[in-house]
């Protein structure tokens, strides 16, 4: 599909001259040297604003229960759940950026991967909030583990919020270890290049001593090379585990076989607007414009563009399955969809997440940052909204009519959405703040493989 | 917890203490009281759970009152009062410690008595049940008598004697009664007026005699908020009688704006009696016409129903009676049929004639005596009388001059309202009554009041009367003290405490006692002595008190037909002007009438400070927590009005403010408002809410005002209701055929497409345990009552919820009844269905709970356990019947000490966080269990009866052991109406329904 | 003194040098580079580690368990009628096997790769050589362990120089 576009023009992976020095200096200095701009502290006393709301949000609804939210029966689920599918989904993105790509041998990956982990880490730790929250009595989650118990009472292994359970804690702590160990090398670098003591302990300590010995390297390739393959894995079935939560219930718009794929498409679409979102403004405030180039964020919009068209094409077959089967159920569920209450929620969705990304069918939209910035910004709200449309428009008018309700969200329910973004936003700062932004070891392999001739010019998905 | 080397805390003590302190100091003192030590120790080892509260702060403190109080009653009523009580005959004969007890006793309902079994654990009566051998009850009870509980344990209910706004004792009203009464034994009573409602109680009933008699110049007025009931009926003088139907005989049913269903003397009577006579089994189903201006219990359940402004009933009657060959009927009046009356009308002239005297034609208690006096007419011409209708005695007991009429003093109300204002009353006795309230405007009860130097009040509540009474009295509850009553059909019964008063009240006849001898004597004493000559001998007493009844009192029926009179009669009903409308109709359909009725969940404000009934969805609109304005599809059209708009009513020179409610099957001109809300002085419950649409009635019609005229003031109010969409949406969750197709294909009723075809399933069958409980609902017996509804309530100590969280659709009802309609917003089809746990073999609940919170148990229960639930609410999502109810906030009233008290303590309270639903009642399955194994034998069919099968005046709900083909519920599910709902989705429910069948007229076939 | 570290500036130079010293029968030397170096694990020739062996351990040990504990709880130790389904739902129990099939292989890969490389260890001798703070720069080193004797020193020092290295320096304990 690229041979199509004028995209030989576009620069190489990254800036040609680039070598280990040079790039080990310009990435740490980011870290270590540059003071801290006006706009990072801004970002971050609006993002610890938010947070506190979200604490404040925390101990009520501990005090007074989920009633402070607009949850009833027939709607039990709404924003909370929208919330942590949102999240988790843009975890996914960051993982299959990272490991995906690796097995796929895209050398571009490298300029992007590090901070595309760790927004997989902070997405998935805010995701892992909600479904706690979420129970009426939040403080006994710890049922869903087994555990010895006197009672001989254990935790219901046919329930696809239990397969959720393992999911979530599988990918929390997969992601963290693949993030984690993938620093090490960059922590030393930190390490090294400590000005002050108190640095040097900090980074030392989190470098576990890392001496970059052929031995270490060995271990440490077979290590990351298997979890990419591992990494890849779960992005495909902690996501199926998402949809599964609600394609095992019998309800009229959940229970669809087509879930899981679609899930998966509509993670990789938001995970990769996320990058987008996070990578465009990095580049620019921290002069990171010799690694994350046109070719990236090109390259990027393109494979937004794609999942985007799985996901398009999931809405499609959803409603077509309806008209086809014309399953009294179905049917109902997606006119009320379509025509109902919601629908303002169904058509955003498609305003957003069908339309919208139409547009990086052109090159110039594609090499405009502001133009992709911006589509990526209008599909995460979509992808927020199509959650809020497929849990609520599927809930309120179900089987019995006498039983049709409506959901309207209380104030609560929009600070735990603010806050969980403010919360996201936190950890992020102080990572870009704190930790190496950018994976220097693969740049410098890159480097000297002669990765800045760009003879890797290949690397469209 | 041990009140060990505590200083002891002196009730009495404190009472004294508080006896003589007035105004804010009584206040402090309490304070005082509430905050010393004694009782906070003896407080901490009487109730535990309470002590948290101390120290108080002024807020908490004043919760606190209620419980201070309360406590005096829960200390005394830990053990049963100290009289002779006797245990329902069915009841275990000895009692082990532990086990609840029944007892038959009586409550009432506008005066006419209904038989109970009440529950009493431990002392503390916790549930009422229907008393099978009493004619009114038959087992069964009315959503109030149920409601009667929580009324009992109520904590806003008066607590002490009141002089002012000072607090007294009996004592001292004793004490003053005594000046007063010197006063009358001189003048012979002038200037003493007694003011009660409809009664029946003998007891009673011989002392206001006694009372006239001591004092001639006294007198005695009736008053009834509620509306009278259709047994009650008068003859040719106008004088009372009262009329027995015999709804179970008929085969054709013309109802003229009568909801016999919800009688107040016989409702549940009534219900069971037409029930009984429309069994498609047996293929012999009787025909129910009903006429009437806005949709009732009964008019749902009719055949064909006819919407028609009330004003013109009368009309309709009178061509009716033309067509049946009435003579003399006087001039038809401005009533002119259209096409669709005029073939309605010869419909049923024909069918009521084709039934030799097995038809009955029965006129509403609002309608004018003309119309009654027609029915009667038509009754006679079809030769019911004798039949199905016959005559008798009056059941209730009136005033002297209600029977003999002076100038100016019928004994109604508004005899005494004038009386009033021209100083005649110097002392008026209120006899458990809130006049100052529910009396029409035009009487201005309150400002007529003032003219009356001694008002005494005795009532449950010190509500709008109550505080402008010079002496409040505490009325006892009718579970806390003796007295008796008769029944629709006249036989008497005797009502025996429960408890000790909780608050120290009296009865009303205890009060009389007083009254005529200077001092108080025990209410047993008195009743018994009433009664002696039926129950000569302590057998004779002992029987009538197991068994609820006093054999052989009911009225002897005669079937000679008292001429009933032509023109107005001058009983309490109150005729009006019937053709002033039809004429205005006639000439320009804008004129409207508006109708007044007692609110179907809360009657006309009695039960307005009870949650229970505030909160039950009000049958056919299931609002909650309000009254509104019902007017017709047609109406809302003309004034571009929605659910909820606020219009402003205006009759009479009275205007009102209120929301309107879309009533499919309301007569296009008529505009229905419901009594009881608009409540000032109710308790924290009632005050507040809807708007009293008394300010617009008039003595002289209190029914109905035929000069509205509505203004719609742009503004919207919320309204709480339980269900939003009536339209079943072609889905065949109720299905229905006609008695003919059914007796040609019994088949028809549960036909059905490509869907409620139960669908294979992978998994193999469990094995079934010992007992395999299951569930059959009878839609074409149910009427929609909801008495179900409140008796879960009762029994499984649901939570009330609030307006605001109802209308958040968070209600907790495990058993709910639907609503739908069918056919055109005018005369729409109207369908019932109670909703309960379905209990599907394959629960879709089950599967999605991520911790076994929800499974089943061996004999097919699906259970809820309550202490492993998380609440991840994933269960009611997948819940296709969406029975389920979710504690999102700590809805169970954990602090007041009255519920505490009240609750069944073989169901555990739900917390925070927690879902629950609909068990079957699976303590009272445990109870019979434990009582079989001890007898070492298998349960009984029958032996399990669920709170809502118990209640249901029709016996619609049927429930059993379905493993055993002789069961009840076995043979029920073998009908082949039996269907169960949504079988498509492989659920296999337990409860399963059989289809409702209706017997329309082929005549009017395609009307419906 | 543990040993001698010399410096260099690619990575060619440090495999080059890396043979040459084990040629000259050098057999304790250690080399270090700020990324991975193609070919550098076999000029050492160094074994294959065993990372992909644990992994795959933890694998079969993490969803084997699982699986387990399923067919235990459900099966022998309460078994209870859900939903009407059978005690053994062994497709439904699959998804939580999987996932603890992939998180155990994670877990026992990082467990192994620390473990293997003998870390954490937050000090080493190396890191009190100035010119080493590059190694996780731009530079690459050849460390020489040699006994602690002058003659040793010296020789190795001889040979170091024949590298052309950019820096020599010693490593003391």
């Amino acid at each position: 599909m690229s041979a199509a576009l004028p995209d030989d023009a576009l620069p190489p992976v990254i800036e040609p001259g680039q070598n280990s020095s040079t790039i080990t200096t310009e990435i740490s200095a980011v870290t270590l040297e540059r003071p801290t701009g006006w706009l990072w502290i801004i970002g971050l006393l609006i993002s610890l604003a938010l947070s506190g709301l979200l604490f404040v949000g925390f101990c009520w609804l501990l005090y007074a229960g989920v009633g402070i939210w607009g949850l009833n029966i027939p709607v039990a689920w709404s924003f909370a759940i929208a919330n942590y599918v949102w999240w988790i989904a843009i975890g996914m993105g960051g993982t299959f950026i990272s490991a995906g790509m690796c097995l796929a041998r895209q050398p571009w990956r490298s300029s992007i991967n590090r901070f595309a982990e760790a927004m997989t880490v902070f997405a998935v730790s805010v995701s892992g909030i909600f479904p706690i929250l979420h129970l009426g009595r939040p403080w006994f989650f710890y049922w869903l583990f087994p555990y010895p118990d006197v009672m001989n009472v254990w935790p219901q292994w046919r329930s696809s919020l239990e397969w959720d359970f393992w999911a979530i804690l599988a990918y929390l702590i997969v992601s963290l270890a693949y993030w984690y160990v993938g620093m090490l090398p960059d922590l030393a670098t930190l390490r090294d290049r400590s000005p002050t003591l108190a640095k040097a302990r900090f980074y030392g300590l989190l470098a576990l001593g890392w001496r970059g010995e052929a031995r270490h390297w060995m271990r440490f390739e077979q290590f990351n090379l298997i979890t990419a393959g591992v990494a890849v894995a779960l992005v495909f079935s902690v996501h199926s585990m998402v949809a599964l939560d609600f394609s095992e219930a019998l309800v009229p718009g959940w229970h669809e076989t087509i879930f899981p794929p679609f899930f998966i498409a509509g993670a990789l679409f938001s995970g990769f607007a996320m990058v987008l979102v996070l990578g465009i403004p990095l580049r620019r405030f921290y002069g990171l414009q010799a690694f994350l180039n046109d070719r990236h964020i090109v390259n990027m919009a393109k494979m937004m563009l794609c999942a985007g068209l799985f996901v398009d094409y999931s809405y499609f077959s959803e409603i077509f399955t309806a008209f086809q089967s014309m399953d009294r159920y179905d049917f109902a569920m997606t006119l009320h969809r379509l025509y109902g209450a919601y629908a303002w929620a169904f058509w955003g969705t498609i305003l957003l997440n069908v339309l919208n990304i139409q547009l990086l069918w052109i090159p110039r939209v594609r090499r405009s940052h502001a133009a992709v910035f911006l589509i990526a910004i209008g599909v995460l709200i979509g992808m927020w909204l199509e959650r809020f449309m497929l849990i609520v428009s599927s809930l309120y008018e179900g089987f019995v009519p006498s039983a049709w309700g409506m959901f309207w969200p209380t104030f609560w329910d929009l600070a735990f959405l603010a806050g969980s973004v403010g919360l996201f936003f936190l950890m992020f700062l102080l990572f870009a703040r704190l930790l190496p932004v950018l994976s220097m070891f693969e740049l410098r392999k890159l480097a000297h493989q002669g990765g800045s001739g760009g003879v890797e010019r290949g690397g469209e998905p | 917890m041990s009140s060990s080397k505590v200083p002891p805390f002196d009730l009495d003590a404190a009472r004294a203490q508080l006896r003589d302190t007035r105004g804010p100091r009584y206040w402090r003192s309490l304070e005082e009281l509430a905050d010393g030590e004694g009782f906070q120790a003896w407080l901490k080892a009487q109730f535990p759970q309470l002590a948290q509260d101390a120290p108080l702060d002024r807020r908490g403190f004043l919760k606190f009152i209620g419980a201070s109080m309360a406590l005096a009653g829960l200390t005394a009523c830990s053990h049963p009062p100290q009289t002779e009580l006797v245990p329902y005959v069915h009841g275990q004969d000895e009692w082990a410690t532990g086990l609840p007890r029944y007892f038959a006793t009586t409550l009432t309902r506008n005066g006419y008595a209904q038989g109970a079994l009440v529950r009493s654990d431990e002392g503390r009566p916790t549930k009422v049940e229907g008393n099978p051998q009493h004619p009114a009850s038959l087992g069964a009870t009315d959503i109030f008598a149920q409601a009667a509980i929580l009324q009992l344990w109520d904590p806003d209910r008066s607590q002490s004697v009141m002089r002012g706004d000072i607090v007294a004792t009996w004592e001292d009203f004793a004490a003053e009664w005594l000046v007063l009464r010197a006063r009358f034994d001189r003048n012979g009573g002038a200037g003493l007026r007694v003011l009660t409602r409809t009664l029946t109680s003998p007891t009673l009933a011989a002392q206001l005699e006694a009372l006239q008699n001591k004092y001639p110049d006294a007198r005695w007025h009736v008053h009834e908020p509620g509306g009278a009931s259709l047994s009650r009926g008068m003859d040719a003088s106008g004088l009372p009688r009262s009329v027995h139907y015999r709804f179970d005989r008929a085969k054709v049913i013309l109802t003229l704006d009568a909801d016999f269903l919800s009688d107040p003397a016989a409702g549940v009577r009534y219900s069971h009696d037409f029930i009984s006579g429309r069994d498609p089994e047996r293929g012999a189903m009787s025909r129910l016409y009903a006429v009437e201006p806005t949709p009732s219990v009964t008019g749902m359940m009719a055949d064909h129903r006819l919407p028609l402004e009330s004003a013109r009933i009368h009309g309709f009657a009178q061509a009716l009676a033309q067509r049946l060959g009435v003579a003399n009927i006087g001039s038809t009046g401005g009533f002119v049929p259209s096409s669709d009356h005029a073939r309605w009308l010869d419909a049923v002239a024909a069918d009521l004639r084709s039934t030799q005297n097995a038809s009955l034609i029965v006129a509403g208690f609002a309608q004018p005596p003309e119309a009654h006096a027609l029915a009667h007419a038509m009754n006679v011409a079809l030769g019911n009388v004798g039949n199905t209708i016959g005559f008798g005695a009056p059941i209730e007991a009136l005033p002297a001059q209600a029977l003999a009429p002076k100038a100016n003093d019928d004994g109604s109300l508004r005899a005494l309202a004038s009386a009033m204002r021209v100083g005649l009353v110097d002392t008026l006795l209120v006899l458990d009554g809130n006049p100052v309230y529910d009396t029409s405007a035009d009487l201005a009860i309150a400002d007529a009041l003032k003219h009356v130097p001694h008002l005494l009040h005795l009532g449950l509540y010190r509500d709008e009367t109550g505080t402008l009474a010079e002496w409040h009295l505490p009325l006892a509850h009718a579970l806390e003290a003796w007295g008796d009553a008769r029944a629709f059909d006249g036989s008497a019964s005797i009502a025996q405490p429960l408890i000790a008063p909780l608050y120290g009240g009296k009865s009303a006849i205890e009060l009389m006692s007083l009254l005529l001898e200077g001092n108080f004597s025990d209410g047993r004493a008195l009743v018994r002595q009433q009664s002696a000559s039926q129950l000569r001998d302590d057998d004779a007493w002992n029987a009538a008190l197991k068994s609820g009844v006093i054999s052989n009192t009911a009225m002897t029926v005669t079937s000679v037909s008292p001429p009933f009179p032509r023109k107005r009669g001058s009983s309490d009903f109150h005729a009006i002007e019937s053709n002033i409308l039809d004429a205005r109709l006639s000439r320009n359909d804008k004129a409207l009438e508006l109708l007044f009725r007692p609110d179907p969940a809360i009657g006309a404000g009695e039960w307005s400070n009870n949650g229970w009934l505030q909160e039950l969805p009000k049958p056919l609109t299931q609002l909650t927590w309000d009254n509104v304005a019902l007017i017709s599809p047609d109406l809302a059209k003309r004034y571009k009005l929605n659910n909820g708009d606020v219009v402003e009513l205006r009759s009479h020179g009275g205007k009102l403010h209120a929301p309107v409610w879309i009533m499919p099957g309301q007569a296009t001109h008529s505009v229905t408002v419901h009594l009881g809300y608009g409540r000032t002085r109710a308790g924290h419950i009632g005050d507040g809410i809807g708007y009293n649409a008394n300010a617009l009635r008039t003595s002289d019609s209190p029914w109905q005002a035929d000069d509205l005229q509505i203004v719609a003031t742009g503004e919207n109010c919320e309204l709480a209701t339980t269900q939003h969409h009536f339209n079943m949406e072609g889905r065949d969750l109720v299905r229905e055929s006609t008695l003919s197709e059914y007796l040609r294909d019994p088949q028809s009723a549960v036909a059905h497409d490509k869907y409620g075809e139960k669908p294979p399933s992978l998994y193999p069958d469990y094995l079934k345990g010992e007992y395999a409980w299951g569930m059959s609902i009878d839609l074409n017996a149910c009427i929609g009552c909801k008495a179900c509804t409140i008796a879960c309530q009762s029994e499984n100590n649901i939570p009330v919820v609030g307006k605001d969280q109802v209308h958040r659709g968070r209600e907790m009802h495990w058993i709910r009844v639907d609503h739908y309609y069918e056919g055109d917003a005018e005369t729409p089809t109207m369908l019932s269905q109670p909703v309960p746990c379905m209990m599907c073999e394959h629960a879709p609940c089950e599967l999605v709970c991520p911790v076994d919170a929800t499974v089943h148990d061996s004999e097919g229960l699906n259970v809820q356990v309550y202490n492993r639930c998380v609440g991840t609410r994933f269960c009611s999502n997948n819940c296709p019947y969406k029975v389920r109810r979710f504690n999102f906030m700590q809805y169970a009233d954990k602090q007041t000490p009255q519920y505490e008290a009240m609750r069944n303590p073989e169901v555990s309270v739900r917390r925070r966080g927690i879902m629950e639903k609909c068990t079957y009642c699976i303590q009272r399955i445990e109870t019979a269990h434990i009582a079989a194994d001890k007898e070492s034998r298998r349960l009984r069919d029958g032996e399990v009866v669920t709170a809502c099968q118990a209640v249901c005046p029709t016996r619609a709900i049927r429930f059993g052991d379905i493993s055993d083909a002789q069961s009840q519920v076995s043979k029920a599910k073998a009908s082949p109406r039996n269907y169960a709902m949504l079988a498509e989705l492989g659920t296999r429910p337990r409860t399963t329904y059989l289809a409702r069948i209706r017997n329309p007229n082929p005549a009017l076939k395609d009307e419906t | 003194m543990l040993g001698l570290l010399a410096e260099f500036a690619d990575a060619e130079q440090l495999r080059g040098a890396v043979l040459r010293a084990r040629h000259e029968g050098y057999a304790d030397i250690e080399a270090y580079s700020p990324y991975p170096v193609d070919g550098l694990t076999e000029a050492m020739g160094l074994r294959r580690a065993h990372v992909p062996f644990w992994m795959l351990l933890g694998a079969i040990c993490g969803g084997g368990f699982t699986y387990w504990l399923e067919w235990y709880s459900t099966v022998v130790n309460y078994p209870i009628n859900v939903g009407g389904r059978p005690p053994f739902s062994w497709p439904a129990f699959l998804p939580p096997a999987l996932e603890m099939t992939l998180l155990w292989a994670v877990l026992a890969g990082a467990l192994a790769m620390l473990i293997g490389n003998r870390l954490p260890r937050v000090h080493h001798p190396l890191f009190a050589v100035r010119a080493f703070d590059r190694a996780t720069g731009d530079r690459l080193f050849l460390l020489l362990r040699v006994a602690n004797s002058n003659l040793e020193a010296r020789r190795a020092h001889a040979f170091l120089k024949t590298l052309s290295p950019l820096s020599i320096s010693e490593v003391s304990e």
